[in-house]
C-alpha cells in the first residue's frame, strides 16, 4: 500500500515508518526542507517530499496516488513566539492534511490523536481540545478514518526526541538524593501523609505513600505496541471508523510509576517522596521566569493530574497486538545516560524557521563533550575555581607582605601561643593525609578504608575549626582588629582561612553521608577527588598563613 | 585505628597504590614543621636570613602538598600550569604595590604604625 506519513521524524513516527517498512509498504514521507538528516539509514528506504503542515499548498503535489496517510505531527509544548501553538500545528496542520488528502481521493486516514481529547468546553488544556476538534474534523470528511488516543508512550527514543521516562529519569531523579519526588495532589496533604513524607527512611510509610500519595493513574504503552497498531490497522476492516484508546494493560499511580523508573535506573532501592500540593506548582509556574525552569509546564501538570488512562481492550484486541508490560526491564533504556530529552527544542523543531528569528528562548541540550585536555572537564573547573582561590589568598597575603614592608616597627604581640597553632598545623595536615589515604580507599573499591578515613578528616577538621574559634575566643577578649596592623590582618587572613575550612568540613561531612549510603565507588568517585582537592588546597593556604602570621 | 593502618599498608602492596608516599609525605610535613617552629629560636636575629629560610621551608611544605595530596605530580603538566600561574601573577601584583609603596616615602604607614605603638605598646 502506498502510504504517506507525516512527522516520521518524530519519537513515534521513527517507529512508525519501521514498521511501515517492515509490513512491505510504500512510503512516502513529508519533511520540512533540512530533516534529512533525521530519518537516518532509513533516508534510502523512502521516498521523500518536501513540505509544511501549516502551509496546505506544499501538500497537494506529495499527495498525487496515496491510498492512505498516516498523520503523526504533534508537539507537547507550545513556543508561541515561533508561532508553534497547540491550535496551528495539532488543528489547522492537521486540518490541512486531512482536507489535501480528501480532494486528492485518498481512501484511509490514520490519525494520532491523545487520550484526553475532549470537547473544548471540557478540556482543561488547548492540547486536549485543539487534538479533538482536529479528531472531529476527520469523522466528517467521509474518509475511512482510524483514530488513536495513546496514553503515555515509552520506548527507547533516538537523540533529542521527547519521551516521557527518559524525561522524567532526568528531570525527576537528575535531582540530589536528598530532595523528595514530588507526589503532586489537588488540596492540601493530609497531617498523615506529611508526617510519611517527611519520614524517609520508613519503607513501609514510603511505599504506601506511593500508592496514595498522588491519587492519579497513568497506563503506560509501548511505543513498539502503539506503531504496530497504527500499521496493522491499515489492513484491518474492523478498525475503520474506529476511535481506539491506547494504553498498557496495567494501571499505575504516580508514586508507583516513579518506583518503576527507579527500578529501571538500576536504584536498589525507592527514592524517597513527599507530597507536594499541585497549587504549589501551579503559584511558581506562574512566574515568568520560573516557567522556563521548570521542566513541566502548567497544562502537562494540569493534564497529569487528570491521570491518563483508558479502555486499552479494543485496541489491543482489534489489532492482535501483545502487550509489552512497562517494567523497570523494559524501560533499562531510560538510564544509559546517552539520552538527552529536551522540551523546547522538540517543538522548535516542527517550526523549522523559528531556531533562527527567536533564538533567545530556544534551550538546546547537548551531551557533554569529552574534555580535549587530557584532564577531565570536573577537574579542570575545580583547578580554575582554585586558582582564583590562590589570587584571592595572595590578594590578602599580598596586602599583609605589602603592609607589613611598609610599616617600620611591626606590632608583633608576644602573645601567640605557637604550642596551639603548632598542633593545629599537625591536625590540618594529618587530615589531608586521612583524606588522601581514603580517597585511594575508594579507588581501590575499599570501602571500609573510604569511610574510616573520611570520618577521620571530618574529625580532624572539626578539631581544627574548634581550636581556632577558641584562639579567637581568647583573642577577641585582648585585642580588637582595629588594635593595630597586625591584628587586622590576623583576623581577616584566620578568619577568611576557617570559613574556608568549615566550607570543607560541611561538604566532607555531605560526602560521608553519601560514602555510608553507597555512593562512590571505585568507577565514580569524582565527588570525593574534588572535594578533596579543594581541602587540600586549605591545608597549603594554612602552611603558608602559619609561616607568615605567626613565626615572622 | 589498627584496622585502617594495616588496609593501609596492604593496599600499597598492591598495583599503583601512592599509599606509601602519602605517609611518607605526611613525615616530612610534620618534620619540617617542628623545624619551622624552631627557626625563629635558632636564627633570632638573623633577620632576613631566618625569614627566608622561614619562607624555603613553607614553600617545600607546599610543594609537598600540591605535589602528592593534590596529585600535581600524577597529573598532565597542564595541571601544574594552572596552579603555578595564578602564583606568579600575583607575585607580580605584590612586587609592583611593594615597590610603589616603598617610593612614596612611606606611603604615610609610619605615621599610623607610631601612632598604633604609642596606644598599645607591645610588639618589638
Amino acid at each position: 500500500m502506498k502510504v504517506f506519513l507525516t512527522g516520521a521524524t518524530g519519537f513515534v513516527g521513527s517507529y512508525v515508518l519501521r514498521e511501515l517498512l517492515s509490513a512491505g509498504h510504500d512510503v512516502r514521507v513529508l519533511l520540512r526542507r533540512g530533516s534529512e538528516s533525521k530519518l537516518g539509514e532509513l533516508a534510502d528506504r523512502v521516498e521523500v517530499v518536501h513540505g509544511d503542515i501549516t502551509q496546505a499548498d506544499t501538500l497537494t503535489p506529495g499527495l498525487d496516488g496515496v491510498e492512505a496517510v498516516v498523520h503523526l505531527v504533534g508537539i507537547l509544548r507550545e513556543v508561541p513566539d515561533a508561532g508553534v501553538t497547540f491550535q496551528r500545528i495539532h488543528l489547522e496542520g492537521a486540518k490541512n492534511v486531512i482536507d489535501a488528502a480528501k480532494s486528492a481521493g485518498v481512501k484511509r486516514f490514520l490519525l494520532m490523536s491523545a487520550n484526553g481529547a475532549k470537547p473544548r468546553a471540557d478540556a482543561s488544556s488547548a492540547y486536549q481540545w485543539t487534538k479533538f476538534e482536529a479528531e472531529e474534523h476527520l469523522r466528517q470528511s467521509g474518509m475511512d478514518y482510524t483514530i488513536f488516543r495513546p496514553s503515555v508512550v515509552f520506548g527507547k527514543p533516538s537523540k533529542g526526541q521527547p519521551e516521557f521516562v527518559s524525561q522524567l529519569a532526568k528531570d525527576m531523579f537528575g535531582l540530589p538524593g536528598i530532595i523528595p519526588l514530588p507526589l503532586f495532589r489537588e488540596g492540601l496533604p493530609s497531617l498523615a501523609a506529611l508526617v510519611k513524607g517527611f519520614v524517609p527512611f520508613a519503607r513501609r510509610w514510603q511505599e504506601s505513600l506511593a500508592r496514595d500519595g498522588s491519587p492519579f493513574e497513568l497506563q503506560p504503552v509501548a511505543i513498539e505496541n502503539l506503531a504496530e497498531g497504527i500499521v496493522k490497522s491499515l489492513a484491518v476492516d474492523a478498525a475503520k471508523g474506529k476511535t481506539y484508546e491506547v494504553g498498557g494493560k496495567a494501571r499505575f499511580r504516580w508514586g508507583e510509576l516513579l518506583d518503576v523508573i527507579g527500578a529501571g535506573l538500576g536504584r536498589s532501592k525507592p527514592r524517597w517522596k513527599a507530597p507536594v500540593p499541585a497549587f504549589l506548582i501551579r503559584i511558581l509556574l506562574s512566574i515568568r521566569f520560573l516557567r522556563r525552569l521548570l521542566p513541566i509546564t502548567r497544562d502537562q501538570l494540569d493534564m497529569l493530574m487528570e491521570g491518563n488512562v483508558c479502555n486499552e481492550l479494543p485496541f489491543f484486541r482489534d489489532l492482535e497486538v501483545k502487550a509489552i508490560p512497562f517494567t523497570p526491564q523494559n524501560i533499562a533504556y531510560a538510564g544509559s545516560g546517552a539520552y538527552q530529552p529536551m522540551n523546547v527544542s522538540a517543538a522548535v523543531a516542527v517550526a523549522s524557521s523559528s531556531r533562527r528569528r527567536g533564538g533567545k528562548w530556544v534551550v538546546y541540550h547537548h551531551p557533554i563533550p569529552p574534555s580535549n585536555t587530557g584532564v577531565s572537564l570536573a577537574k579542570f573547573g575545580m583547578w580554575v575555581f582554585l586558582a582564583s582561590e590562590v589570587m584571592f589568598f595572595t590578594g590578602l597575603i599580598g596586602a599583609y607582605i605589602v603592609v607589613r614592608n611598609a610599616t617600620p616597627q611591626w606590632p608583633r604581640p608576644t602573645d601567640l601561643n605557637l604550642g596551639l597553632v603548632a598542633s593545629m598545623t599537625f591536625i590540618l595536615i594529618m587530615s589531608s593525609m586521612t583524606l588522601v589515604l581514603g580517597l585511594s580507599g575508594v579507588q581501590e573499591n575499599k570501602q571500609g578504608k573510604f569511610r574510616v578515613f573520611l570520618g577521620l578528616t571530618i574529625l580532624f577538621g572539626s578539631i581544627f575549626v574548634g581550636l581556632q574559634a577558641y584562639e579567637w575566643a581568647h583573642f577577641l577578649a585582648h585585642h580588637k582588629p582595629m588594635e593595630n596592623q597586625f591584628w587586622g590582618f590576623f583576623y581577616t587572613l584566620t578568619g577568611f582561612h576557617g570559613a574556608h575550612v568549615t566550607i570543607g568540613v560541611i561538604m566532607l561531612a555531605a560526602l560521608f553521608v553519601r560514602a555510608l549510603r553507597g555512593k562512590y565507588t571505585a568507577a565514580r568517585h569524582n565527588a570525593v577527588e574534588m572535594v578533596g582537592l579543594y581541602w587540600h588546597f586549605v591545608d597549603l593556604v594554612w602552611i603558608i598563613l602559619f609561616t607568615i602570621l605567626y613565626l615572622f | 585505628m589498627a584496622a585502617p593502618t594495616s588496609a593501609g599498608a596492604h593496599a600499597s602492596a598492591k598495583h599503583e597504590s601512592h599509599d606509601r608516599s602519602y605517609w611518607f609525605v605526611f613525615g616530612a610535613l610534620a618534620v619540617l614543621t617542628v623545624v619551622e617552629l624552631s627557626i625563629p629560636a635558632l636564627m633570632r636575629g638573623m633577620g632576613g636570613v631566618m625569614i627566608l629560610a622561614l619562607l624555603v621551608v613553607a614553600g617545600v611544605k607546599a610543594i609537598l602538598v600540591a605535589s602528592y595530596y593534590m596529585h600535581v605530580r600524577f597529573e598532565k603538566r597542564l595541571v601544574a600550569w594552572m596552579a603555578v600561574s595564578p602564583f606568579v601573577l600575583s607575585l607580580i601584583l605584590v612586587m609592583l604595590v611593594k615597590s610603589d609603596i616603598r617610593t612614596v616615602d612611606g606611603g604615610g604607614w609610619e605615621h599610623t604604625s607610631q601612632a598604633a605603638q604609642a596606644e598599645a605598646p607591645s610588639g618589638h
